[in-house]
């Protein structure tokens, strides 16, 4: 017999949130096709022309089409505003405490940076039940991927140049397949890998190193595993990526760049005004630019501070120079030095900061 | 005024194949775009079926991955650009637009000639690219992937440039006509609809195929000259190009589907004796959909990175446009109650087409919905709506027309049974291709894959099946329809018992469509106290 597969596990909250909307739709579309298709079949057979059998003349019914345009506008509004719900839990709503991982697309293959510097590819390892945060990008010169991890409902582009940001908190441990949803050449169909979720001890046994096993697969995606392992009759293989330990911090690694790139020269971590503004508590904070446009500090906005600092110049500092940055430092350069700024929020760290 | 010799037709005065070559007659014009687009969908039919093959496990069975991409990419280019855009305006609409106006040609017959050969170049440029390493950018050319990649791409971007502007001659065309040739006694009441849908749909092709054209072009330059507007790697936004882009190809949906809902609102009257229901409203609900086009592109975009605020509105705003669709839909069914209902091809074709688009339609609305779009886009599901949309609307409607207006074209008629039993085939295979395609989007498998998990064999086995079924029917379609070709029996000038006006001249119509002058004198659907 065939297998035709089934509907997909919902491994999120916002998942099967996801899913009580589409119930609902499919609700809707089965409704409203038998609204056309009963009355369509009902009258293909009574109406059928023969012989003594003559048409009426109707050309029109004002109140039935003013039934026909406001109920549907009225049902169109629910879905619009329900789809809207589920966006904003599935997409916008992130936790502030969720946990930081950095995305990193390229032609064709994932690398996922943790907060503590260390790189995995193409596995994605998280704890269970804590939110996560990704924070996306592609590598430089390289086209745009997408993310998708159908079991979370959830899919974001991947693009090169700017930092694009999703989220979820996954409550069923195992591995979740996920793939390259954008069409990005030869390799698109194999960009594909696994978000795997692990129990608390398996995560904190992996963050130090140790060896784990490996989870099981949730819902799609073992099949082909699993048929690997019958046609060499014996348990394939399938290594548990331990990340590099040797690896500094991010913020670590950010601090040192923050020094060694020479933006120090300019820039105090400590709130004392430099040649450019101080790096102390801006992040998440707005910004007035010379040109009056108020805008957020977030990743983007770093991102472009650095490569193209002409286009966003601070108010107030229109006369001194900050020399642009393309190029010159990596993706992950960057995002370690993000993760410095990040850090430098308030008084706390500014203290310990100037004590070191 | 010039009359050509009695018992001649469009078809055989004048005489010879330069006559024809040259001719500023919109009939033997609309008949060339119709060759032509048959000829294409051939082709395009060619690399689906091809696509399917490959699809039909999850291990590679005839392509590689760079033949995959390409084979899907020509499918997309070629049906879009070569096929469905121009199939029911330029073909069809091109002979029986004017006919049903009472007028002579269109408003400008050398513009019209001059749009035919500048398709020809665009088609002939397509077809080249293959023999200069082909195109693998998919028929949405996304930049930077199409700005870097190693292919014919600059070649194809020019002839889907080259042809925006046939389109363009057409729409200008078209829209001329519409408003200076119209017969002594018919206002803007008594147009038929099919003409209201060929008239909006002109509006749009003139408003945003520049758009196209210009973007296109500047994607060829950056990849000639290392402009940079797309590309990051040369200081570009490569979102850009997606809200170019999509600002002319949503709109360009509705330049698929409109010239079908137009020939459906022919169609249902005349094949259920009675007048079509609520006229001012489907006239009107033609150009809400129109209007509407031109503020909803963001919704190809909900995953790209665009602001939340943004997505919204693009949500919002994409709602309104199942509302004028509701309307057409809800028309056509209450047309038929009290009807009397003839089932010949036409009307066949006609019930496919409700049947289709209703689900491609009511998916779309799955689509619009912000928060499940999240899901969906760029899945299967997405390639299933635009199918039910693209091929069970436009393709249907096209196959009615060509059906309904079969016996005017070459006034000879076709074989019933075979059109019937062809147009069900046609239909059950669709199905059978496209709705399993929902189940893997539903699932989660990527559109544009070469090899996928093998979760997904079955469902993508079935597909391949169906579309096998879809070209049966289709091979069947042009059997009895060169055979009526040549042998049909005589069709006489009106054998649907239609009211509008291109019925009133002979089939196949001479050379000037007329030989007296015609005069409206009651309105297009107006069957009226009609005996069966
Ligand atoms: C030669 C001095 C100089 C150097 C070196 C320099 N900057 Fe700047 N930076 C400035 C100035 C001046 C401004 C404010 C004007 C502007 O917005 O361009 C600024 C603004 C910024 C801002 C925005 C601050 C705000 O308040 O919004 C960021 C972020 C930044 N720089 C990051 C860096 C990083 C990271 C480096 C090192 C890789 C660096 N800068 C090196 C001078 C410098
Ligand atoms: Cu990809
Ligand atoms: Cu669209």
């Amino acid at each position: 017999m065939m297998d035709f597969g089934g509907y997909p596990i919902a491994a999120t909250a916002a998942a099967e949130s996801w899913d009580q909307l589409h119930w609902f739709l499919i609700g809707v579309c089965v409704f409203f096709s038998l609204v056309v298709f009963v009355p369509m079949v009902v009258f293909a057979i009574k109406y059928r022309a023969r012989p003594g059998h003559k048409p009426t003349y109707i050309s029109h019914n004002n109140a039935l089409e003013i039934f026909w345009t406001a109920v549907p506008t009225v049902i169109l509004m629910v879905i619009f505003a329900w789809g809207w719900i589920v966006y904003k839990e599935l997409v916008i709503n992130a936790p502030p405490n969720a946990m930081e991982v950095k995305v990193m697309a390229r032609s064709w293959g994932w690398t996922f940076q943790y907060e503590d510097g260390r790189t995995t590819n193409d596995l994605l390892f998280v704890p269970v039940n804590k939110p996560v945060r990704l924070v996306m990008t592609a590598a430089e010169g390289d086209v745009i991927h997408s993310f998708f991890v159908p079991n979370f409902r959830l899919k974001k582009d991947v693009v090169p140049g700017i930092y694009n940001t999703t989220w979820f908190e996954a409550r069923i441990p195992g591995r979740h397949q996920f793939f390259c949803t954008e069409y990005c050449g030869a390799g698109h169909s194999i960009m594909i890998g696994a978000v795997v979720v692990l129990e608390e001890e398996d995560w904190q046994l992996w963050r130090w190193g140790k060896a784990i096993d490996m989870p099981d697969w949730v819902g799609i995606g073992g099949k082909r595993e699993r048929m690997l392992t019958a046609s060499q009759g014996r348990e394939a293989a399938f290594q548990v990526q331990t990340a590099h330990l040797d690896q500094k911090s991010l913020i670590d690694r950010g601090q040192e760049l923050h020094r060694r790139q020479g933006c120090v020269a300019c820039h105090s971590s400590d709130g004392t005004m430099g040649i450019g503004p101080s790096f102390l508590g801006i992040f998440g904070e707005e910004v007035e630019l010379s040109d009056g446009r108020i805008l957020v500090r977030d990743e983007n906005y770093i991102r472009g501070q650095i490569e193209n600092p002409r286009a966003q110049i601070v108010r107030g500092f229109e006369h001194a120079v900050m020399p642009p940055y393309p190029g010159r430092l990596s993706e992950l350069d960057l995002n370690a030095l993000i993760a410095y700024i990040k850090s430098l929020q308030g008084s706390t760290t500014a203290q310990r900061m100037t004590e070191e | 005024m010039h009359h050509s010799p009695e018992g001649t037709t469009y078809l055989n005065y004048p005489k010879g194949l330069m006559s024809w070559l040259v001719t500023l007659d919109h009939k033997r014009i609309g008949m060339m775009y119709l060759a032509s687009v048959l000829f294409f969908f051939f082709v395009g039919g060619v690399f689906a079926l091809t696509i399917r093959l490959e699809l039909f496990t999850p291990e590679q069975n005839l392509l590689t991955a760079d033949q995959y991409n390409q084979a899907f990419t020509y499918h997309g280019v070629i049906m879009v650009f070569l096929v469905i855009i121009p199939m029911i305006p330029a073909a069809i609409g091109n002979f029986v637009l004017p006919l049903m106006l009472g007028a002579k040609d269109v408003a400008f017959p050398r513009m019209n000639l001059a749009s035919y050969y500048i398709f020809v170049a665009a088609s002939v440029m397509a077809v080249a690219t293959m023999f200069f390493g082909g195109v693998d950018t998919g028929w949405t050319f996304y930049t930077p992937y199409s700005t870097q990649t190693q292919t014919a791409t600059t070649l194809m971007l020019c002839a889907a440039f080259v042809a925006g502007f046939s389109s363009i001659f057409t729409g200008l065309n078209f829209m001329a006509t519409v408003h200076k040739l119209r017969a002594p006694g018919q206002g803007w009441g008594q147009l038929p609809l099919f003409v209201w849908a060929i008239y909006a749909t002109s509006v749009i092709q003139v408003l945003a195929t520049p758009v196209l054209g210009l973007t296109l072009a500047l994607v060829a330059l950056e990849r000639v000259a290392g402009v940079g507007i797309f590309d990051p790697a040369l200081g570009g936004d490569p979102v850009l190009f997606q809200h170019f882009f999509w600002f002319y190809s949503h709109p360009a949906v509705y330049i698929m589907i409109l010239p079908a809902m137009g020939v459906i609102n022919e169609v249902i009257p005349v094949f259920s004796r009675k007048p079509i229901f609520g006229y001012k409203a489907m006239a009107a609900a033609i150009f809400g959909i129109a209007l509407v086009a031109f503020a909803v592109w963001g919704h190809h975009m909900f995953t790209s990175g665009q602001t939340a605020l943004v997505n919204m509105l693009f949500s919002l705003i994409t709602m309104f446009v199942a509302v004028p669709t509701g309307i057409k839909v809800f028309s056509w069914i209450a047309t038929m109650y009290k009807g009397s209902i003839h089932f010949d091809a036409p009307m066949i074709y006609a019930f496919a087409f409700l049947f289709v688009f209703v689900i491609g339609g009511l998916t779309g609305v799955v689509l619009a919905t912000l928060g499940a779009d999240i899901h969906f886009h760029d899945t299967y599901y997405v390639v299933a709506h635009f199918h039910y949309v693209m091929v069970g609307g436009t393709l249907f409607g096209f196959m009615a027309g060509l059906h309904y207006w079969w016996p005017k074209f070459f006034g000879k008629m076709f074989n019933s049974f075979l059109a019937k039993l062809s147009a069900v085939l046609i239909l059950i295979g669709f199905n059978v291709t496209f709705f399993p395609q929902f189940i893997l989007g539903i699932q989660g498998m990527p559109r544009r894959y070469w090899s996928y998990i093998p979760e997904f064999t079955a469902l993508n086995q079935l597909s391949t099946i169906g579309s096998f079924v879809i070209a049966l029917g289709f091979f069947l379609a042009l059997g009895y329809l060169t055979h009526s070709f040549f042998f049909g029996k005589k069709a006489g000038s009106n054998p649907w018992r239609a009211l509008t006006l291109e019925w009133e001249s002979e089939s196949p119509p001479p050379l000037e469509n007329f030989r007296f002058d015609p005069v409206v004198t009651h309105g297009p659907y107006e069957f009226k106290g009609e005996r069966v």
